[in-house]
Parts: C-alpha cells; structure tokens; sequence
C-alpha cells in the first residue's frame, strides 16, 4: 500500500531553460541518480514551487527522456550482475525505442548526454545503439561524413593504421 | 550543438563495444586520432580467427599470422587483447608468403622458430600467447594434431626455441581456458607449455577427450589446476584414468560438467558410467564443495541404457549441492509392476539442499518418482 503511494506520488523536475513538468514518481525513478536521491532525501518536500532541477538538460530534451521513462515504467529493473550481460547480447533495438530515436542527430546526443548524466542505463544503450548502428557497413570516409568528423590523419598515417589492422579488414 | 567527439570517452567506449565486428571498428578506427586512440583498444581487446567454424581454415590462419605481424610490430597492441580464440589445423602447410611473414614476426620477437611448416601453427599459437599477456580468456582447438609427444609438448616449442623466452612468457591473468585437439591419442601433456604458466585458472573447459599422460612423465608442475572451480569436460573417449587425472587435480570444485557425445548403436560404448564419475568426484572430496552438478552421458541408444550397477549412487553427502541436472538414462528406474519397483528413488538420491533437479530424456518409468518427489 505505502509502495503504491509512493509510485504514484507525484515529483516535478526542472530543465535547465526553466521548464518544470510533473512526473510520477515511479516514472522519475528510471532515473538512478534520481531514485538514490529521492531515497536519502524523501521526496515530500519537492514540489511544483520547488521542483529538482535536472541542471544539464533543456526541456525538449527532458520531455523526451521523460516520455521515454513513461512507456518503459513498468520494465523490470535489471540486476547489476546480469545487467552487463543482457546489455551485450544484443544489438536489436525494440521497434518503439527504434521510432523514439528517430530524431536529428542532435537530439540523439542530447539523449545520450542526458541519459548518461541522469543514469539511465537501458536509454543509454539504446541511443549508443543507434548511433554504432549509424556506423555499421560504412567506410572510414563514409562515417566521417555521417558524423561531421574532421580527417585530421596524413594519407600515409591512415595507411598505416589500414595496414596494421589488416586482420580485421578482411573479415 | 554535441558532436560525436563531444561525447565522454565511456560513452564513445560504449559505442565502440556495440560494434563488435571488427572491420567496423577498424573503420570507426581510421576516421580521427581520437578514435583512433579510444577505439584501438576495444578492436584488440579479442581476436578470434573463426578457424574451423567460422571461415576457412586458409583464411583463418592468414588472419592468425596478419594479427602476430601486427602484435610483433607493435607489442602495446598486444597488451590490449584479453580474449584469444584460435583455431586450426596442423595439417595446413604454410605457403611461402605466410612463412615469410610468421619468421619476420618471429624474429622480431627475438626468437629463432626453425621450421614453421612442422607444427607450424602450434609455433603460431604460442607467438600469439607470448605477445598476450593480459588474456583473461584463452580458447585454443587444434586439428590433425597427429601422433602424441608426451615426452615433450608442442606448446613448449618456445622453450627449445630461444632460452630468455619462457621469461617473457606469463599469464597471471588467464581464468578461462579451454583446451580441445582431434586426436584420441594425445594426453593433456600436448598443452603442457601453456599449462604451466596458468597458474590463477578458474575455469577449464576440455573440449574433447585427453588420454592421460604416461606416468613416466611428471606433470604436477606443469599443471596449475588446483585453484580450478569450474569445470566442464567433453568428449567420447574419455576413460576413468584421464578423467581421474583431471579431478583429481582440482581441489574444490564448485561446478562439475560432463558432456559425453551421442554414441551411435554399435560403433563405440561408453568408457565411463554416471556412477564412476560421481564416486571419482566424491573420492576427491568435490562433494563437501559442488554447487553445481551436470552429468550427460547420452545412453540413448540400447544396450547402454542402465546396465546393473550404473545407475546413480546416492548424492546425499554432497552437502551443497543446489543443482543436479542428469539424463534419466543414468539412473535406473524399475518399471512398473516388476518386483523391484519404487517411487522413492529420487527421494533417497538427492540431498535436500537442492533446489534447481533437471532430468533430461527421462524414462516413462521415471514420472511416478518424479511425481513423489
């Protein structure tokens, strides 16, 4: 009953351009940072005058991840020990999380960023996902284009590197 | 605006990881200095030449050789690997590009192989160990590995090769190795060399059966099992003696596997019964530590099934057993209305500490055990 009361209760977050938007509690604890905090602190003192301020991240970037924390709210919570485990074995990306990280590339790092800071580790790989399979099947040039990524190697140094990792070129 | 490079290096290393293929990260590798620095470390981290299974044998070994030159070039990047899975065969001659190749990478690394086209890719295995020293992970099979040597092993060819060798030779990081070769003839003596410098191994999984080695031949130094607590052993031939060999070098195991292969109805019988080895894992006092329990021996073909006397023995003193997991070939079920008939056998063969009882191709004559249980 007390566990229900707390999932439901109700826990405002600020972006850092002001933005304060109300979040279920279960919700903002997808968040690790939030949840240890919410933990040690109590939450009934945050409310809609003095909400947490999520320092790091603008509010289109905050609705994002928030709207992304509310359809996973029910997703099991991973163990740390399998957590590794279960994060290597695929590369799949569910195909709701595939349509949420159909943004610019902009928006995907500001993601990134957001979920890194905010320790939300499933969205994390999620977005890491996305962007290493932005990579796949693509030429050194190719990816330096996708990325915006500056040559800054001489022709003979990236021969070189060619030549040293000729093992994994051919397979 | 962020940009890739914006990101912190654990996020980029993150996005490394899920790359995974290697010609992908060597592109993601060629891009920029930065990536370059921060991914090179991933693409080495495992190197698996897919000998036998995933390419080629040809392709695997001209990719095994291409990454020696690489790590005798460049030691550092050697340094990086921790996972090492190689496979071949020994019957592959070297051609004379690839034998250039292997004596320049060689000597390079001081040493003076004399003739890469015998035991050529053994040489080759233990130049790719030499340059590894912080593998945590090693998986070596070789094929044709032809007539044993227990006199000496292959593995310690660095050893006669060039003497400051076995100095540089060191594994203290090594907690997984398996080891599997073709041959019915060769006793765990053939990886001798890399035996004795694995000193910290945990796991040890033996792919195929190891005859055990004369016992003219001294082995307790060259055999670091004993800090082993999981153990998985697989194979046709094994007999009591090898088995016993292995076991009996282990002094605490925590997780016991044993995989026989299926025997076809008349080409082979089983050299070792489920009875045998639990009573070899009790005589070494395995029970007082096992965990974990796996024995497979695949009697599914008549006259193998349960012949007297082969039926699991009471597991009761393995006191911390909390998962057996057994084909129901090796325990003998009477049949119903014969005059021997039970419903008490499983209740009398486990202890009641476990908690996780898997019967694989259980009998008929199992159900009602199963159902008393």
């Amino acid at each position: 009953m007390a566990e229900a009361k707390a999932a439901s209760q109700k826990i405002w977050l600020v972006s850092n351009d002001n933005a304060t938007m109300e979040v279920d509690r279960c919700v903002v604890e997808r968040s690790m940072l939030l949840k240890n905090m919410l933990e040690d602190l109590g939450g009934a003192d945050i409310s809609p005058e003095n909400p947490i301020p999520i320092p790091n991240v603008n509010e289109a970037v905050l609705r994002k991840v928030v709207e992304w924390c509310e359809h996973h709210r029910n997703d099991p919570v991973t163990a740390p020990d399998d957590e590794s485990d279960a994060r290597k074995k695929t590369t799949d990306i569910e195909e709701w999380d595939q349509k949420f990280m159909q943004v610019d590339q902009e928006m995907l790092f500001e993601i990134i960023l957001a979920s890194n800071f905010l320790d939300i580790k499933p969205l994390l790989d999620v977005g890491c996902k996305t962007v290493a399979n932005m990579i796949k099947g693509k030429s050194p040039e190719e990816i330096r284009k996708t990325f915006n990524i500056t040559n800054d190697f001489s022709a003979e140094e990236e021969e070189q590197i060619r030549r040293e990792n000729e093992w994994a070129e051919d397979r | 605006m962020p940009h890739l490079l914006s990101l912190p290096v654990e996020v980029i290393l993150h996005i490394c990881r899920q790359l995974r293929h290697p010609r992908t990260l060597s592109c993601f590798c060629r891009t920029s200095k930065a990536f370059h620095s921060i991914a090179t470390p991933i693409l080495y981290a495992c190197f698996d030449n897919g000998g036998l299974d995933g390419s080629p044998v040809e392709r695997g070994l001209e990719q095994s050789i291409k990454f020696l030159t690489a790590i005798s070039l460049r030691p550092e990047l050697g340094e990086f690997v921790r996972e090492l899975r190689i496979e071949g065969s020994c019957s592959k001659v070297f051609d004379q590009s690839q034998d250039d190749m292997f004596r320049k990478a060689a000597a390079r690394l001081g040493m003076d192989i004399p003739c890469p086209s015998q035991q050529g890719f053994e040489a080759m295995a233990c130049l790719l160990i030499t340059q590894t020293p912080n593998l945590t992970t090693l998986d070596v099979y070789i094929a044709n590995n032809g007539h044993d040597r227990d006199d000496s092993s292959p593995f310690g060819i660095l050893e006669n090769a060039s003497p400051p060798v076995p100095l540089r030779i060191a594994l203290p990081h090594l907690r997984q190795l398996h080891l599997g070769q073709s041959s019915e003839e060769v006793s765990l003596r053939y990886f001798g060399g890399i035996l004795q410098f694995a000193a910290g191994l945990t796991d040890l999984t033996l792919r195929t059966s190891f005859k055990p080695p004369p016992a003219s031949v001294l082995c307790d130094d060259l055999m670091h099992f004993r800090n082993v607590t999981h153990l998985d052993v697989k194979g046709l031939n094994w007999t009591q003696r090898g088995l016993d060999f292995v076991v009996s070098r282990c002094h605490a195991l925590v997780k016991f596997r044993y995989q026989s292969l299926e025997v076809a109805h008349g080409i082979a019988s089983p050299t070792v019964t489920a009875r045998e080895l639990i009573e070899m894992l009790r005589q070494h006092g395995h029970n007082k530590t096992l965990r974990s329990l796996n024995v497979d021996m695949k009697y599914l073909y008549p006259p193998f099934i349960c012949p007297d006397g082969e039926q699991v023995p009471s597991l009761k003193d393995f006191s911390r057993l909390e998962t057996f997991c057994v084909d129901g070939t090796s325990i003998q079920f009477p049949a119903p209305g014969s005059p021997d008939y039970r419903t008490d056998i499983l209740t009398n063969m486990l202890p009641s500490c476990v908690r996780h009882f898997d019967l694989t191709y259980a009998p008929n004559e199992s159900v009602t055990n199963l159902a008393y249980e």
